[in-house]
């Protein structure tokens, strides 16, 4: 393992952890209790 | 794919880089469909909430599923022109 892949490699898991699924109730943490709605998607919306 | 992209890069984002954008200025009577629409060109849509409080109005908060999709929606949406109001988009912190 050459240190740049293992810099890539450190890079990559952090990345990852950012970039974890997260779970509703995690959301709602995040966000101030009252004063936002939650939009439902519109039917035609697929996750392209 | 522009995760995978990134990953053979060993790109690093920066700290403030995230999938949650704060977005202000946006018109009060904003529909979902428009927010899916205007944000949705970028990548796959985690959730949208939307302020409807007198203090809260006009701003919302989009989250996506890929911090990439959010950093690129990020820079090309800043100043970007709905019914004749520029919006502004911040990675939430």
């Amino acid at each position: 393992m050459t240190p740049e892949q293992l810099r890539a490699m450190r890079w990559n898991l952090e990345l990852d952890e950012r970039n974890c699924y997260m779970t509703d109730d995690e959301l709602d943490s995040l966000f101030p209790q009252e004063g936002y709605t939650i939009l439902s998607a519109p039917d035609g919306y697929k996750k392209l | 794919m522009a995760l995978i992209a990134a990953k053979r890069a060993g790109i690093r984002l920066p700290p403030e880089v995230n999938r949650i954008l704060y977005i202000r200025n946006l018109p009060w009577k904003i529909s979902s469909e428009e927010l899916y629409d205007i944000f949705g060109k970028f990548g796959p849509i985690r959730q949208i909430r939307l302020g409807n409080a007198p203090d809260t109005k006009g701003t919302a908060y989009v989250i996506f599923d890929d911090i990439f999709d959010a950093k690129v929606a990020c820079e090309h949406l800043s100043g970007f022109n709905v019914c004749n109001r520029y919006l502004i988009v911040l990675y939430y912190q």
